[in-house]
């Protein structure tokens, strides 16, 4: 194994020393504008075609040729891209100026901040949100009389948000794309909205994502409260000269900023809304796991990372955070049966790398992991799609087996192990090399923690292996044998009204409805459906590209090219500090380099874990639930695989100590509210009033005489008052 | 109590019986039905306030407050005038002079 | 704080009165009357000084005398006036309460205005109210029992007469208060300067003044200096000759003559006013006047058209 281009490669975190240059105004690139109205224009007409209860595909190909415009613009911003970020002004939004001459100014103009890592970031989420926008105009199609138009709508909200989460020119732009994402996931997880689990399930991510808002929200008025803006171009040309030591409010910034990224992907004690996010179309599903929501954290750090570089103890908290999420995932997802619940889990796993990543110093490693971990991720959740597509929702790996060898499955079968194998960073995958930059830095790294967090990364990449190749090795290989799935789990599509209207391709009517009489007869995707999976598939490959590249070649990573330039690296003089501690390639690891050593040991617990998935899940399947059995039988650890499966009881637990509390609370002041406040005072004041009017009432019969007693009576007294202070030597 | 003078005595008084005019008029106003009665009332309290003013004419030897009164006069007169057109109407209406008889000011 | 007559009297002379409108019975009818006039009486006797004469003796005058009479004649008259059953009787003790008033006016040095008070009171605005107390009673037909319901049972007395003794308390307190500050030898001067003042405008009547001092001599306009209520002026003796006259008391113009100066010299756009304001009135009571005779030519009309269908409206 060559390792010196690996090294090489590192210098590059060490080059993040120089400042973020100034942002040049470029209005002549306004066109780029287009790929944040494109999907707003689309979400606008698709929601119009949804009110007006359009019939057919047109909403989805829209979305698609929407989604796909944004691409190709993105790619044409990229070809034609500027050495040094951009600001581009499209439009004037808010400018407020107050006090004495006007020294409190808040300015958010509607502009993007263009530098290499935000087209990085577009790059991938507009290229997958295409091809997921078009394997859903497939997926969705039993849909077509039902939310068709609203399913793209809510997919181009998404998008649109995405955008101008990423590409905002401040974090007020990000925070209105932040809220948005949030938005589009409630609306697009509760889509089927009349069954209450998927309420449920929008309910828990919206509420989720609340509290990381908050921290956001807040995050950003101390960021303008401490520096005194919030566009981009300014903001990290003041951090630049912040003085280390600042108020004490601007040592809370990168901590409420975490919150919102750990609530927004998934991290720490906020990632329980993400495992039931599947409960959305799995499209849906593929989006916010992929490419969109969950990497908007990512992003945020990214983008902020500056404001982090000023507080290096935040960043480790990211990494403590990041580096437990990951292994706590993987623990739950070796025991889940559902297919899409644990790539969900390995989703949250992964997650936690990237994070891990950005707390070490390494914000290379956690976007080029980030960037792999988008199109095998896709893969994964498309393949599951299929599967769950054409048997009747059936996702149970204890109730499918052999699908490799199903008619219509065998491609789908071989890009799951395609996306299988990247998922337990298989060597020389594309997720291998990226991963491996995150766990370098920790393993390499000076610190005790750092080393700490970064074998239990190893660990918990062995884990992930054998995890990912349970359900391969359960699902896709061995002996044939389904069970289609329920309508009730299904779900995601009725066979038996949806395919009547007889769309004139694919399986004939009578193979669909077989199931009914007894027989299932499983139906395999077609073109559009394929055809994403296979681009998601050799973009998966490719995402390695940057690392053979470096590696073979001996240039510069492509990602690092990307990422450095642009704020990810830092540009507060401090950057040494952070990323020397993160990644000192000198530093000897059991005898080699750390790159040897973390290189080979993420190698053999990858392979490990696949081995021992192989030997349990496929050549002696008995032997799982014997060696399950023999864990719940031994005293101490008997626990465990319940446990596991029952996601460590999590749920359970914020349900008690969260919810419940809340619940009694809220019907206590319910009580009080309806009992006491409404009954006692609010209708006694509202008594009051009828009750003196009952003991005035005569006094006015209409009569006028009983008016005029009233008026005279009045008048006397204030005669009276005046009298007495007059008398009294009053005014 | 301080020790009047004749002319001091006299204007007090003129001033006492003016309030007392004056009430007699509202006390009779807020409880006669009769509304031709009530009108009269009204000319009751007119006297107590055109006394009141050629009582403090007096008292400030100015000539004021006769010149006032005149106008007193004139739109006791003009009131008189209107006001009993009015009862005029008001009792063909219900053929009664009951103030009571009329209370749609209630709803 | 408020004066011990003006309270008792007040106090008794409301309780009389409400005895007097609960009209419960003739004795205690009575006996209210009784109560009534003696806080009447008190007030009355409180407010002309008579319990403490003044120190030089000059407590007690005619004048006084016959305001005391007025005011205990205006206001058991104004007691009857709200207290009768019978409307004409009110009407009458009405009168009476302006005649009373006159005199008080005339006590108080107001004579054309005690005139005017007589002539348009009694001679024209009580003539009115006769006038429609005959057409309202006398069609109706209410006459029967002596008087109507309406008439012989006041309305909530007790509040009338509470807000009736609030209001008289108050006034009465500050106006009683007020004369503390009166001045006699003062206003006196004022009122004399003002004559004199009034005097200026009126030719005929400094011709006579000179003539009084200086027969013979003439007036020059613009001259008249007053000062400390005596008036002077520069005269053209009947010789030609120049000379400075002190006039005469006794040449001080009436109170008709001052007031008239007064209301045309001072008030003269208020006289327009109150022309304007006779002027509407008569108006507004020519349109009543008219509306009501087309509604009863309507009204015959359709009469004659459906017979039997009659009835006021």
């Amino acid at each position: 194994m060559t390792l010196s281009p690996l090294t090489s490669m590192l210098s590059g975190t060490m080059m993040a020393s120089s400042d973020i240059p100034a942002a040049t105004i470029a209005p002549e690139m306004a066109w780029l504008g287009w790929a944040l109205a494109l999907p707003a224009i689309s979400a606008l007409v698709c929601t119009l075609m949804a009110l007006g209860k359009v019939k057919g595909k047109l909403p989805g190909w829209l979305t698609v040729a929407s989604l796909g415009t944004c691409f190709v613009l993105i790619f044409k911003a990229y070809q034609s891209m500027p050495e040094g970020p951009v600001v581009i002004p499209l439009a004037e939004w808010m400018s407020f100026s107050w006090g004495p001459t006007d020294f409190h100014s808040l300015q958010a103009a509607l502009e993007l901040y263009i530098d290499r890592l935000t087209i990085f970031w577009m790059l991938f989420v507009t290229g997958l949100g295409t091809l997921i926008a078009l394997y859903a105009t497939e997926y969705m199609e039993h849909d077509v009389k039902a939310g068709y138009a609203r399913f793209f709508a809510g997919v181009s909200i998404f998008l649109f948000a995405m955008t101008a989460l990423v590409m905002g020119g401040n974090l007020l732009l990000l925070y209105l794309g932040w809220e948005g994402v949030g938005l589009a996931s409630y609306m697009l997880i509760g889509y089927f909205f009349t069954r209450p689990s998927a309420v449920a399930a929008a309910k828990k991510a919206f509420i989720v994502n609340r509290i990381g808002d908050l921290g956001l929200a807040l995050g950003i008025f101390l960021t303008w409260r401490c520096y005194g803006t919030i566009e981009y171009s300014e903001l990290f040309q003041v951090t630049a000269n912040a003085p280390r030591e600042g108020p004490w409010e601007e040592s809370l910034i990168p901590y409420l900023l975490m919150l919102g990224a750990f609530g927004k992907s998934a991290q720490g004690p906020l990632y329980v809304w993400l495992p039931d996010a599947m409960e959305g179309p799995t499209p849906v599903s593929a989006l916010i796991h992929a490419a969109t929501m969950v990497t908007a954290g990512v992003f945020l750090i990214a983008r902020c990372y500056p404001l982090f570089l000023l507080q290096p103890d935040a960043l480790t908290v990211v990494a403590w955070i990041g580096g437990l999420t990951a292994f706590w995932a993987a623990t739950i997802g070796m025991a889940q049966y559902d297919m899409k619940r644990v790539w969900a889990y390995s989703t949250i796993s992964q997650l936690g790398y990237m994070f891990l990543g950005l707390g070490l110093g390494t914000t290379f490693g956690a976007c080029f992991h980030t960037f792999t971990h988008a199109f095998f991720k896709a893969c994964l959740f498309l393949t599951a799609g299929a599967v769950m597509h054409g048997f009747a929702g059936q996702l149970d790996i204890r109730r499918l087996s052999g699908l490799s060898r199903v008619p219509g499955f065998r491609m789908v079968s071989w890009f799951a192990l395609l996306g299988g194998l990247w998922l337990a960073a298989f060597p020389f995958s594309a997720a291998f090399f990226s991963k491996d930059e995150i766990l370098v830095a920790g393993v390499g790294s000076d610190r005790a923690d750092f080393q700490f967090l970064g074998w239990l990364g190893l660990l918990t990449a062995g884990l992930t292996a054998y995890y990912t190749f349970r359900v391969w090795f359960r699902a896709f290989a061995g002996p044939v044998h389904f069970e289609p799935g329920d309508e009730v789990h299904g779900d995601d599509h009725g066979h038996d009204v949806a395919h009547d209207h007889g769309d004139g391709h694919g399986h004939a009517p009578a193979a669909a409805h077989a199931h009914h009489h007894g027989e299932f007869h499983p139906h395999g995707p077609r073109w559009a459906m394929k055809f994403a999976i296979a681009i998601i598939g050799i973009g998966a490959v490719l995402a390695g590209y940057p690392a053979y590249e470096s590696m073979f070649l001996h240039k510069e990573n492509w990602v690092q090219w990307m990422i450095s330039g642009s704020t990810a690296v830092g540009g507060a003089g401090v950057v040494e500090h952070v990323a020397a501690e993160g990644a000192s390639h000198g530093h000897q690891v059991l005898g080699m380099s750390a790159h040897a050593a973390t290189s080979l040991a993420g190698s053999i617990f990858g392979i490990g874990g696949i081995l021992i998935a192989l030997y349990l899940h496929l050549i002696r399947r008995s032997a799982a639930d014997s060696l399950r059995r023999a864990i719940q039988a031994t005293p101490i650890i008997g626990w465990i695989p319940n446990a596991a499966e029952h996601k460590w009881y999590v749920d359970e637990i914020y349900h008690a100590v969260f919810r419940v509390p809340l619940w009694v609370t809220g019907h206590v002041l319910h009580f009080i509210d309806k009992h006491i406040l409404d009954a006692g005072v609010v209708d006694g004041i509202g008594a009051s009033p009828s009750l003196v009017g009952r003991v005035f009432r005569p006094l006015y019969g209409g009569v006028l005489q009983s008016y005029a007693v009233t008026m005279a009576g009045g008048v006397g007294l204030i005669l009276a008052w005046l009298a007495y202070t007059w008398l009294r030597g009053g005014f | 109590m301080t020790a009047l003078t004749s002319d001091a005595a006299l204007i007090r008084l003129a001033l006492v019986i003016a309030a007392l005019l004056f009430s007699i008029g509202i006390a009779g106003f807020l409880s006669r039905r009769n509304m031709i009665v009530m009108f009269l009332c009204t000319e009751l309290m007119f006297q107590g306030a055109a006394l009141a003013l050629i009582a403090f004419g007096k008292m400030h030897g100015d000539l004021s407050g006769q010149v006032f009164t005149i106008f007193i006069l004139t739109v006791a007169a003009a009131e008189a005038a209107l006001a009993l057109g009015l009862v005029i109407l008001l009792y063909r209406r219900r053929e009664t002079l009951n103030s009571e008889a009329w209370s749609e000011l209630k709803e | 704080m408020v004066p011990t007559e003006l309270l008792a009297g007040g106090a008794l002379g409301a309780v009389g009165l409400l005895l007097v409108m609960l009209r419960g019975g003739h004795v205690l009818h009575r006996a209210g009357g009784a109560i009534a006039a003696l806080g009447g009486l008190a007030i009355l006797a409180g407010g002309a000084g008579l319990g403490a004469p003044g120190a030089d003796g000059s407590g007690v005058s005619i004048p006084l005398v016959v305001a005391l009479l007025a005011g205990v004649l205006s206001a058991a008259a104004a007691t009857r006036v709200i207290s009768s059953p019978r409307p004409v009787l009110a009407a009458i003790f009405f009168v009476l309460v302006v005649v009373a008033g006159c005199a008080l006016y005339l006590t108080l040095g107001a004579e054309f205005l005690a005139f005017a008070l007589v002539i348009v009171y009694a001679g024209a605005i009580l003539i009115t109210y006769m006038f429609v107390l005959m057409l309202a009673q006398q069609a109706s037909g209410e006459r029967d029992g002596g008087s109507a319901e309406y008439d012989r049972n006041s309305r909530d007395p007790m509040a009338a007469v509470f807000v009736g003794l609030v209001l008289f308390l108050s006034i009465a307190t500050v106006m009683w208060r007020a004369v503390d500050s009166y001045d006699p030898a003062t206003t006196a001067q004022i009122q004399r300067a003002r004559s004199w003042i009034a005097m200026g405008e009126l030719p005929k009547g400094m011709r006579e003044a000179v003539e009084a001092v200086s027969p013979g001599a003439t007036p020059v306009p613009g001259t008249m200096h007053v000062s400390g209520g005596e008036a002077s002026i520069d005269v053209t003796a009947a010789d030609g000759t120049s000379a400075h006259l002190t006039l005469l008391e006794s040449s001080l113009p009436p109170n008709t003559q001052t007031v008239g100066v007064a209301l045309v010299n001072q008030f003269p756009v208020s006289l327009e006013l109150a022309g304007v304001i006779l002027l509407m009135a008569m108006l507004g009571a020519v349109v009543l006047a008219r509306r009501q005779i087309d509604l009863g030519d309507a009204q015959k009309a359709a009469l004659h058209s459906r017979p039997g269908a009659g009835g006021a409206e």
